[in-house]
């Protein structure tokens, strides 16, 4: 007891021990030892306590400077022998680097990409106190989270109740056109409360924002429209005549068209904001129109709900937790009882609106982060793959590195020291191939926005964002976790490789565990090769059969006409004097552009209405599409009761309304839409009123109600498409001066679809020859590693009369082995897969089986050709060569 | 000719002084004492390593100590190399203090 009290505390020790230089340690912590117990005796305990709790302190300063200095030394020699070692082993060297290079330039462009979107709306000088208010939706499916929007009645409730609200402000779509030099242009933008530029930071070119919104009948343009209307002239205070397309109604479309002053115009900007117009009109404006019956009385009404966005200012950017806490109240108040379970409202910050929930009738700029959603995964998989292969090589060149690693133990490396070095060796060459990867970024990009499916989708890379020095700080995150993924492993590994076993002569390292390791990776790396090209082969199988697929609806030679204000009926007539002109009939939708129009139908036993896709057609659009009839009659000119008041119904209608046959149904009286009873007269094939075919067909309507016939769908004589190009706006400009004709090809519309169908698959096909490339890299390397090792003994077994072929045998068996039992397993699970994903498309073929042998012997030959190319020179070389030295 | 410290030039001395009873304790004592200062170990411990590393002091292991706690010493002795160094310092030291006369006779 008295003698334990005597020594320092035992934690104390332990801690200066630590902190003390190595060689030394013992002794220094003697001499201080001996020190405390002569304070201890001339004063006592605690006073000696203290000072050797003080000791450490002193210590710490100088232990540190030592370890930096050190530290900076050691890693001028890590980088040293990491250089010497790139050098000597070129291959492995290239291989690698050009393998992270490629896998981290795609990393760069998807993190080029994201940012750039993520980095939109900045401009705003009060950005972090705007927040949009939108309203969610139970009745959407996961993947959409409810409406960009509120009903109009819900910012002037805030502005009367709310003291967090600085300023709020109302924007509601607006499409027209401009009635200019005799021919309409179209002009989309906002109808906005005043308050919109007190808000938003976009800046006028000319004019004054704040009282530019005030007055009805006010609109401001974006620059490229006013240097269309007026050129040079100053367009403030000038008139144009706009032409705003209003609410459809049973009598049509409802349009207004009134004189407008311009009171300001729009700067150009090269800001990326979720708000893209070309025009602004005065709110005011909207009430009027709203007034004169253009739009439905919406201001009041919950049920436009999908119309209004809801932007407001709050008093500081801490008020927005206040404000969704209020949310359940404010709800209370607008949201009607029975929608209250399924609707609520949210708020969302203007900078999180690019990339962030899905929403339904977002404002034309925003960009769901849904629609990314799959991109981080993409790059994940193909760096994995890539670092799979450094780490195979890496184990690979182990047999060479292991005694150098012996001897370092040797002569004191601790483990630590080891895993470093070699860390710092994956860092280094990370950090090259990011260099190298910042140079293809800036090859590729150019050329990827070049591709059709890109520059189709807009979908473009912005390579501006390379000027932004924030982004290289993700680009140093990237190549340092790719260093870490890449590096762990080996250096683990390799520092884990005992002095005793590999300097021993004789004794080769052991490590067989290290070997499935190897090969392990290997196969995953071939396994999920085969998996993408077999996925891919059948979803090319899948496209090749929807191009082709039988539509029952024939859509070539025919051309489909924007009727906009003419009469249909007169125009159809007129049309069919043509001798070019085989048909006409009129629609209410392009056929394949449509889909999007639903209208619900009842059975009188049932409670619920069901929803179905609507079409208004007359009675020669039947014969006009060959589309079939199965059962009862097509709508006629005799009965005039046909408008309106009778139905011809799909296959999937029959089913739905719960009849067995299309027979039965012929007669029967439905109720339609708003309570108006229709008469089943007939019903056609399954058709599909889509482009797309991912969907099964659905219940479908036809009526025949000409205030929605809006387009006539004129079948031409083949081979006259030119003929009738010039033939149309000639006729048309009998009808309406003002607008220029507005049609389109519906052939055109199907090779749209089938170029988007190529564009998806060449982007994928680039994808998986990627992974099978970056495989191949790895295997190449692997074979030059064996296959060097083992000169001597092929050398050998050629002196003892091996044959040439043998030799080569001998070296690829194990690999080819390998990649047929990876295929074992791939195959099956690439078409397990390919079943499961192709499960959700109704339209699809059967799977061919012969798709996933074809994968194997596909993979299998070009792993014969890389590993013969190297097995081979090696089998060939002359003995003498290789074992001349010994 | 290595430039000594002032410290430098101190320890080395009591290296000398203290015989075979030069260890780092000790040293710490005897200036202690001598120049009425406390002198802290890591004053004493840094330049005796820099002395050591360029050769002018010897070190050996010594003879363990309870009071030590069971650890030995690190006895320090000059080398040849340090007493040469000492000599040609005090004929500088008493080149450079011969000018200076001192209190009586100012």
């Amino acid at each position: 007891m008295s003698k334990n009290k005597k020594s320092p505390p035992l934690f104390a020790q332990r801690l200066l021990g630590k902190l003390l230089p190595g060689s030394e340690r013992y002794i220094l912590l003697g001499d201080y030892e001996e020190l405390y117990r002569e304070i201890a005796d001339t004063r006592n305990h605690f006073t000696a306590t203290l000072w050797y709790l003080l000791q450490i302190v002193i210590t710490l300063p100088s232990l540190f400077l030592d370890s930096v200095l050190w530290s900076v030394n050691m890693v001028k020699n890590y980088l040293k022998i990491t250089l010497r070692t790139l050098l000597k082993n070129k291959i492995f060297s290239l291989i690698n680097i050009t393998g992270l290079a490629l896998s981290i330039t795609i990393c760069l462009m998807i993190v080029i990409y994201i940012r750039d979107w993520r980095n939109t709306d900045q401009f705003h000088v009060n950005k972090d106190r705007i927040y949009r208010i939108y309203t969610t939706d139970t009745r959407f499916g996961w993947d959409v989270h409810g409406w960009a929007t509120t009903p109009a009645y819900l910012a002037p409730h805030l502005d009367r109740s709310n003291p967090n609200i600085e300023n709020s402000c109302r924007l509601r779509m607006m499409f027209g056109s401009v009635l200019h030099k005799g021919s309409a242009i179209g002009i989309a933008g906002f109808f906005a409360e005043s308050s919109f530029f007190d808000i938003l930071d976009f800046q006028l070119f000319s004019g004054d924002d704040s009282t530019a919104l005030d007055n009805p009948n006010s609109i401001l343009i974006s620059e490229e429209y006013a240097l269309t209307f007026f050129g040079d002239e100053d367009p403030l205070n000038k008139t144009i005549l706009l032409e705003v397309i209003g609410a459809i109604s049973k009598e049509g479309v409802r349009r207004s068209r009134e004189e407008f002053t311009v009171t300001g115009v729009i700067k150009d900007t090269d800001e990326k904001t979720h708000l893209n117009f070309n025009c602004l009109v005065s709110f005011s404006t909207l009430e009027s129109l709203i007034g004169e019956g253009l739009f439905d009385n919406e201001l009041d009404d919950w049920k436009y709900k999908s119309r209004y966005y809801t932007y407001v200012l709050l008093n500081t950017p801490d008020n927005a937790k206040m404000l969704e806490n209020q949310l359940p109240e404010i709800e209370k108040a607008i949201i009607p009882e029975e929608d209250l379970d399924k609707n609520s409202f949210a708020l969302q910050n203007i900078c999180d609106i690019n990339l962030g929930k899905n929403l339904s009738n977002a404002t034309p700029g925003t960009k769901s982060s849904i629609d990314v959603f799959f991109i981080p995964f993409l790059a994940a998989l193909i760096v994995f793959l890539v670092c799979f292969n450094y780490i195979i090589l890496s184990i690979a060149r182990s047999l060479k590195r292991s005694k150098e690693i012996g001897l370092r133990k040797t002569v004191g490396s601790k483990r630590i020291q080891i895993i470093l070095l070699f860390l710092c060796e994956s860092f280094m060459i990370s950090f090259i191939a990011l260099i190298t990867a910042c140079l293809f970024v800036l090859w590729l990009v150019p050329v990827f926005n070049g591709l059709d499916v890109i520059e189709n989708t807009k979908q473009q890379i912005n390579l501006e964002m390379m000027m932004d020095p924030g982004i290289y700080l993700d680009f140093i995150l990237i190549a340092f976790a790719v260093s870490i993924i890449a590096g762990l492993y080996p250096a683990l590994y390799l520092s884990s490789i005992r002095p005793i076993n590999v300097l021993q002569s004789g004794k080769g390292i052991r490590g067989s565990s290290h070997l499935y390791t190897r090969k392990i990776l290997m196969s995953i790396q071939f396994g999920i090769s085969m998996i993408s090209i077999i996925m891919i082969m059948y979803f090319n199988q899948l496209f090749d059969y929807w191009s082709n697929y039988d539509r029952g609806i024939a859509v070539d030679n025919i051309v489909n006409v924007f009727m906009n204000d003419v009469n249909p009926e007169t125009f159809k007539n007129e049309i069919l004097k043509n001798s070019n002109v085989m048909g006409v009939s009129l629609s209410s939708e392009i056929p394949l552009y449509g889909g999007n129009a639903y209208k619900s139908l009842k059975n009188s036993r049932m409670d619920e209405p069901i929803s179905m896709y609507y079409s208004s057609v007359d009675r020669d659009f039947l014969n006009n599409f060959d589309i079939e009839l199965i059962a009862g009659r097509n709508f006629s000119n005799e009965y005039s009761a046909d408008i309106g008041k009778t139905v011809i119904l799909n296959q999937q209608a029959v089913k739905v309304l719960g009849f067995n046959s299309p027979e039965e149904i012929i007669g029967k009286v439905l109720v339609y839409s708003d309570n108006t009873d229709v008469t089943v007269i007939g019903v056609v094939k399954d058709f599909t009123y889509r482009l797309y075919l991912e969907n099964e067909i659905g219940p479908m309507m036809i009526l025949q109600e000409p205030v929605y016939f809006n387009y006539a769908n004129i079948r031409y004589a083949t081979g006259k498409k030119e003929e009738i190009k010039a033939f149309l706006p000639e006729i048309w400009k009998e009808f309406d001066e003002f607008h220029k004709v507005n049609y389109s090809f519906s052939e055109d519309a199907q090779e749209e679809y089938s170029t988007s169908l190529t564009g998806t698959m060449t982007i994928s096909a680039y994808a998986c020859g990627f992974v099978i490339l970056i495989a191949l890299f790895g295997l190449l390397g692997m074979v030059v590693y064996t296959t060097e090792l083992r000169v001597k003994e092929i050398g050998i077994r050629k002196v003892l009369g091996s044959s040439i072929s043998g030799t080569v045998y001998l070296l690829s068996r194990s690999y080819i082995k390998l990649i047929v039992f990876t295929g074992v397993a791939a195959l099956p699970t690439g078409y397990i897969c390919s079943d499961l994903i192709l499960q959700f498309f109704a339209i699809r073929p059967d799977m061919s089986i012969l798709i996933p042998p074809t994968a194997l012997l596909f993979i299998l030959l070009l792993a014969i050709i890389t590993v013969g190319s190297q097995t081979i020179k090696a089998a060939i070389v002359n003995p003498v060569n290789t074992l001349r030295e010994e | 000719m290595k430039t000594l410290s002032r410290r430098e030039e101190q320890i080395l001395l009591a290296v000398w002084a203290l015989k075979e009873d030069a260890y780092l304790v000790s040293i710490k004592k005897y200036l202690s004492t001598v120049m009425k200062q406390n002198w802290t170990v890591g004053a004493i411990h840094k330049p005796l390593r820099i002395l050591e590393k360029a050769g002018y002091v010897d070190a050996s292991i010594g003879e363990a100590t309870a009071k030590r706690g069971g650890r030995s010493k690190k006895i320090y002795s000059l080398t040849k190399k340090g007493i040469m160094l000492l000599e040609e310092y005090r004929k500088i030291n008493e080149t450079l203090w011969s000018s200076f006369p001192g209190m009586e006779t100012r």
